[in-house]
């Protein structure tokens, strides 16, 4: 019963297939989907008709140039020459300043080795200060007065940079934009005064 | 053999209409049109819909010919385009104002195995053969698109499990599921009616 109903169905739907409209129909059809496409022709825009021509005369010029390589070809080249190029300027650099780069030497602690360093941080704590040299002493903060004239004469103790770093870690909310410290100076601050001779 | 000479004839004409012949997209227009009208016609069962559809995917199919790199035949390529294109045409129509279907008086004529079973002179089979198709009608379009498709392209129009498979993109198991899904609700409807 039910092979017979399902039969019944297949027999059913199998009578569309040969539906069709008449013959007539599909060469009208032809006509009007080349009368279709004219009229599309037509109406596109100028820009788009001048943005195909371009397009074609790019990809005529395209083959001339470079014969049977395929866009795709070259834009896979393009991309592996520019990453070689990349990778190539990296390892020059790394080559040419082993020690990083100069943001790491910045993080580097301060050493109390040289005369000319300590010079440095001195600059630096006047730099980062929100006073300069003279207010110090309007302010009356002494200490950092005696400090900064004993750092003007490199007589700086390590106990004492640890003081003067402590005086800036206190002088620094004030001065939010100044968070990482640098060590070339180009000239002396228009603030700088000799130190006062004894 | 014969599958394989009309694949050729495919490659030919599409290469042709790829190369910026407009004669080769009009022999695959003329060659593809009944078979994509029935196709589309079962899934509509409006023939002005029909028309302008086809007109639809034809122009679709020309302005994609250049991009086609032949990875599946031309055959299953152009019925991807007229299924996809006539469910969003069903899905757009279902949320327009419902239209008439009954299409069937739309000049749609050689139906041999029609002719043949309403010649019989047999003036209560005859009825009773109309009245079944009305109802087969009714049925189809209550079926979901996708079990339309289906069903349109497995049972009217003879196509292979495998074929319907790769022109939905989906598995032969999801094409036997479907089919046999709407078969059971066809005939719940045909029941309906015999009762």
């Amino acid at each position: 019963m039910h092979e017979n109903e399902e039969s019944q169905l297949s027999q059913l739907l199998r009578m569309r297939r040969h539906q069709a409209p008449p013959p007539e129909y599909f060469e009208n059809f032809l006509r009007e989907f080349q009368e279709r496409q004219r009229a599309e022709l037509l109406r596109r825009p100028a820009w788009r008709i001048a943005l195909e021509r371009l397009g074609t005369r790019m990809n005529e010029s395209y083959h001339a140039l470079f014969g049977p390589f395929s866009p795709a070809h070259l834009s896979y080249a393009g991309a592996s020459v520019a990453v070689l190029a990349i990778a190539a300027v990296y390892t020059t650099n790394m080559l040419q300043h082993p020690g990083g780069a100069s943001g790491i030497a910045a993080n580097r602690p301060l050493s109390l080795d040289a005369p000319q360093q300590l010079e440095n941080a001195v600059a630096l704590h006047r730099q980062s200060a929100p006073v300069s040299l003279d207010a110090y002493g309007d302010l009356g903060s002494q200490r950092s007065f005696e400090l900064l004239q004993r750092a003007s004469r490199f007589e700086f103790t390590p106990e004492q940079v640890l003081a003067l770093q402590r005086d800036r870690r206190t002088a620094a909310p004030t001065t939010p934009t100044r968070q990482h410290p640098h060590y070339i100076l180009d000239a002396r601050p228009a603030t700088y005064e000799p130190p006062v001779s004894f | 053999m014969a599958e394989e000479s009309a694949n050729n004839e495919d490659v030919e004409l599409v290469a042709r209409a790829q190369s910026g012949d407009p004669a080769g997209f009009d022999a695959l227009v003329v060659k593809y049109s009944p078979r994509l009208y029935g196709l589309v016609y079962n899934m509509t069962h409006n023939h002005d819909d029909t028309n302008d559809l086809l007109q639809e995917i034809f122009a679709k199919a020309y302005r994609s010919i250049a991009g086609f790199r032949g990875k599946s035949s031309f055959y299953t390529w152009i019925h991807s385009i007229a299924v996809n294109m006539s469910i969003n045409f069903l899905k757009k129509r279902n949320r327009r104002p419902q239209m008439s279907l009954d299409d069937e008086e739309s000049g749609l004529q050689n139906n041999r195995d029609l002719v043949e079973m309403t010649t019989s002179n047999d003036p209560v089979r005859e009825a009773d053969l109309a009245e079944l198709q009305q109802r087969l009608n009714e049925a189809m379009m209550k079926l979901s698109h996708d079990h339309r498709a289906v069903v349109t392209m497995f049972d009217i129009q003879g196509m292979p499990h495998a074929e319907i498979a790769k022109i939905l993109g989906i598995s032969e198991g999801t094409v036997r599921s479907r089919l046999f899904y709407a078969h059971r609700q066809l005939q719940n409807f045909l029941e309906e009616f015999r009762q």
